[in-house]
């Protein structure tokens, strides 16, 4: 593109610009000058609007609180963390166990491995349905005190 | 060369961002011909993608990266395009987009099955926020999005129960009530809340795009409206003078009903009363003019230019503050395109 053209098009553009916010100043000017029973009646009715969307979201936001406050997602990230760091934790004892070579000892290295990762997944996943078993014995508290019958349904 | 190039090549950018995501999202399996050949018709007919563009600018406005937007601007395109498979249903529309309407090309049951999994789609988009940015937030959207929902099927309800019940004693309250239900939160309201929220890893409160989510909304539709009266066929792709068919209680005819008088009101309370099929085109021309003649188009002009003052007005608080750049400036054009636009 030449200059020429470049210097033609950032003139187009300029203009172009111009001749909006010359648009965007009237109309604000307008607005600015006016008493607008219609925006005064449309300012109030988003208010109320608004309000009685906070009041739902409310009941909403307290009935989930009630199902899930103990399982949290940082909950859930320690858990994955946990569990990646002693699975190293088996892998790691399982490398230094194999530099202790001999047959007898290889087939229960090998062994002690797979035990030890499997307890590990056996054991994180009580930890993990932990809050599962909280929120139930929560739930059933609840329920005997009367409080939430109807959020359980 | 108008002056919305700037305008209109960057909601190009957004648009293809948004519906290139939003159409590999759509499965392509078996049962193909009555459903999933069928999902992408009306995204592909070219909507001006107007709520996706105005979430991933917002985003982009307040810092945040464009890639962390993209599900939720895809979720709003997915809702809208089921709320217009379903919309065009209930209002017995005929044309969408410069063609016909889903239903009357394959049947109202394949039609609203196809709404229903647009919507479907459209919670399976917003479930990908969690992996992308985390629980927190992922769930603030998908409140944000069940907020969204209600406010636009409660304004859907009073709309359609106003034509069923042929309600004539309707004020501008009303009105306003109703589109800043069915039309605002969607359009406005909601994407630049999701757009906030989503650059700001829900730091901030997105209660500051109210009023101007509002006011840009109700201009949109106040205009929407008065193309559907005076527009053109080709560039606004629906039918002209389709709301006066449908008997839609828009901001000008509850002004005609409150302007005429008593021998005219009752006149076209009976009009109103039949359903679309048994109106007469002398009919409804009779009403067209009568607009015309009691200011009732005029009054929806003024009104379309005050609600985008005050959204012009709002635009300062909502994003005033923040640094210059195409995004925050798409935004700031966005108010004088929703009441100059021809389609």
């Amino acid at each position: 593109m030449s200059e020429q053209e470049k210097r033609r098009q950032t003139k187009d553009s300029t203009k172009r610009t111009g001749r909006q916010d010359k648009a965007r100043e009237e109309i604000l000017r307008e607005f600015g000058a006016s008493t607008s029973d219609m925006i005064q009646k449309a300012a109030v009715i988003l208010e109320e609007e608004v309000a009685a969307g906070l009041q739902a979201a409310k009941e909403v936001e307290q009935s989930m609180r009630q199902s899930g406050e103990v399982r949290s997602e940082s909950f859930d990230d320690i858990v994955v963390r946990l569990r990646k760091d002693a699975h190293d934790v088996v892998n790691i004892i399982g490398e230094q166990a194999d530099q202790m070579r001999s047959e007898e000892f290889d087939d229960l290295s090998r062994r002690f491995q797979k035990d030890a990762h499997e307890a590990v997944d056996v054991l994180l996943n009580v930890v993990t349905s932990a809050p599962n078993i909280i929120n139930r014995l929560l739930q059933a508290t609840n329920i005997e005190t009367g409080r939430s019958s109807a959020e359980s349904d | 060369m108008s002056q919305f190039d700037f305008f209109e090549e960057r909601l190009d950018f957004y648009r293809e961002v948004a519906f290139d995501n939003l159409l590999s999202v759509l499965p392509d399996r078996e049962p193909k011909r009555y459903f999933y050949e069928l999902l992408p018709e009306y995204p592909k007919r070219s909507g001006k993608g107007l709520r996706a563009a105005l979430c991933l600018a917002t985003c982009l406005a307040y810092g945040g990266r464009l890639q962390n937007a993209i599900n939720s601007a895809v979720a709003i395109e997915l809702f809208h395009n089921g709320f217009l498979v379903h919309d065009d249903i209930q209002d017995e529309s005929m044309f969408r987009r410069g063609n016909d309407t889903l239903h009357t090309q394959h049947g109202v049951g394949v039609a609203i099955n196809i709404g229903n999994a647009l919507n479907l789609l459209s919670l399976q988009v917003l479930m990908k926020n969690h992996a992308l940015l985390g629980g927190r937030l992922a769930w603030q959207l998908f409140s944000e999005s069940s907020e969204m929902l209600r406010q636009t099927l409660e304004g859907q309800a009073l709309e359609l129960g106003w034509i069923r019940d042929n309600v004539s004693d309707l004020t501008d309250r009303d009105y306003l009530r109703m589109a800043l239900k069915k039309t605002a939160w969607y359009t406005c309201i909601y994407p630049c809340r999701a757009g906030g929220l989503i650059a700001t890893g829900g730091g901030i409160n997105p209660d500051r795009f109210y009023r101007f989510g509002w006011f840009l909304g109700i201009a949109f539709q106040i205009q929407d409206d008065l193309l559907n009266l005076i527009g053109n066929y080709g560039q606004y792709g629906k039918e002209i003078g389709g709301d006066l068919w449908e008997g839609k209680r828009t901001l000008m005819l509850i002004h005609l009903l409150n302007h005429c008088t008593s021998q005219e009101k009752a006149e076209l309370q009976a009009i109103l009363g039949f359903n679309r099929r048994e109106r007469s085109e002398v009919q409804v021309s009779w009403i067209y003019e009568k607009m015309v003649h009691y200011g009732s188009i005029d009054f929806g002009r003024k009104c379309a230019r005050q609600f985008a003052g005050a959204a012009l007005y709002e635009f300062r608080n909502a994003y005033g503050h923040l640094p210059d750049s195409d995004d925050k400036r798409f935004i700031l054009e966005m108010v004088l395109y929703m009441i100059e636009r021809e389609c």
